[in-house]
């Protein structure tokens, strides 16, 4: 099996740190972006990363006042299964709440009430994905241009101390439109004496 | 060349007071990311002190913003400290679970420029922290002296970084 292209001889090179793993734009609506590690020690194998980084530009279908959209890891769904503080503003206050235990990273993103061609766009860093540690996470997220018009920072735990093998991101109403997209890096360290 | 490029690794294989890194090689900007807890046993969950090129004077300020705790919001000031207040939040041993870390992504802009005071930015997230307690941090940070930055220096404000902590700089080129 052939070496990704920034292993050369066995040994990382200094090529980028950020390696692409992944991008979805998507042709149809769709409720769920899955990524699962292929686990074969090329580019999609998540255990070779430090952190991993996903950045989506959407927006939902869903009529209504908002739209939420989330992670789940390694199918995690359970009550209880995360931890969380967020903190949102939405131009005349800011607030701070607890979010609920079964998913991480919510903010909410434009629907179809929303101004024409209006997309969110939201940034997620997972950490340390390889560790026992919990898996925790930082998002940070805007939304403008619709009938919720916020700034979002959360503060996320998986309870898990597996391995980050699968991001599942989740429209909780309706479906991300076709336009939205998706992208997921993974951040390589280097390990120095 | 890279657009972005790990410098060093730190992954703390015992507990350790500090973290430095010394060799910032030719970039535009740095971003430090750290999965990170301390030890200090009575401390709660606690920042991440930062100084440059060892400089130990009054000559940094924060400001920040954050949520803590549910509901609760705040806005604080701290000037004339001899540290960076918090370059990031780790978790600490009243931390339910030992398995919990802390993790910040701490940005340092144009560091390299000579005629620059050095202004970073950093979020920051301990979750589920003592009694159940979650703080979520942004702030920024300035260090009031123009020298180019050479050393960072990491360190909690009271026992060590824990085992299993581990931080790594990146360096940001420009086109």
């Amino acid at each position: 099996m052939a070496d990704p292209s920034y292993i050369v001889d066995g040994v990382l090179t200094d090529s980028e740190a950020w390696v692409g793993i992944a991008h979805a734009s998507l042709s149809l609506p769709a409720a769920t972006v899955t990524w699962t590690s292929t686990d074969d020690g090329q580019t999609g194998d998540f255990s070779q990363y430090m952190d991993l980084v996903v950045v989506m530009y959407a927006r939902s279908d869903r009529a209504g006042t908002w739209t939420d959209s989330y992670v789940h890891v390694n199918n995690m769904t359970s009550s209880g299964d995360y931890a969380g503080q967020d903190l949102s503003g939405n131009g005349s206050s800011v607030t701070g709440s607890v979010p609920s235990t079964t998913r991480g990273g919510l903010w909410y993103l434009p629907n179809a009430g929303a101004t024409a061609n209006v997309f969110g766009c939201c940034v997620y860093h997972f950490f340390d994905i390889n560790s026992g540690k919990y898996k925790s996470f930082l998002t940070s997220a805007a939304s403008d241009g619709g009938t919720e018009n916020l700034a979002w920072m959360v503060a996320s735990t998986a309870k898990t101390q597996a391995p980050i093998t699968e991001i599942d991101l989740v429209t909780g109403s309706g479906n991300y439109i076709a336009g939205s997209t998706f992208s997921l890096f993974g951040v390589l360290p280097r390990m120095v004496a | 060349m890279a657009v972005i490029e790990a410098i060093a690794t730190t992954y703390l294989e015992a507990d350790a007071a500090s973290v430095t890194f010394s060799s910032l090689g030719s970039y535009e900007h740095l971003q430090i990311r750290v999965s990170g807890r301390h030890n200090n046993s009575g401390g709660a969950g606690a920042s991440i002190y930062i100084r440059f090129n060892g400089d130990t004077g009054s000559n940094y300020s924060t400001h920040t913003m954050q949520a803590y705790n549910g509901a609760n919001t705040g806005a604080d000031p701290y000037t004339g400290q001899a540290y960076v207040y918090a370059g990031g939040r780790i978790t600490g041993p009243l931390t339910p679970s030992a398995s919990n870390y802390g993790t910040s992504v701490i940005d340092i802009l144009d560091y390299r420029n000579g005629s620059k005071n050095t202004t970073m930015q950093q979020m920051s997230g301990v979750v589920d922290d003592y009694s159940g307690n979650s703080f979520l941090w942004f702030s920024s940070s300035l260090w009031d002296n123009t020298a180019a930055v050479t050393s960072i220096l990491l360190y909690p404000p009271s026992g060590s970084f824990l085992r299993g902590t581990e931080m790594t700089l990146y360096g940001l080129n420009s086109a």
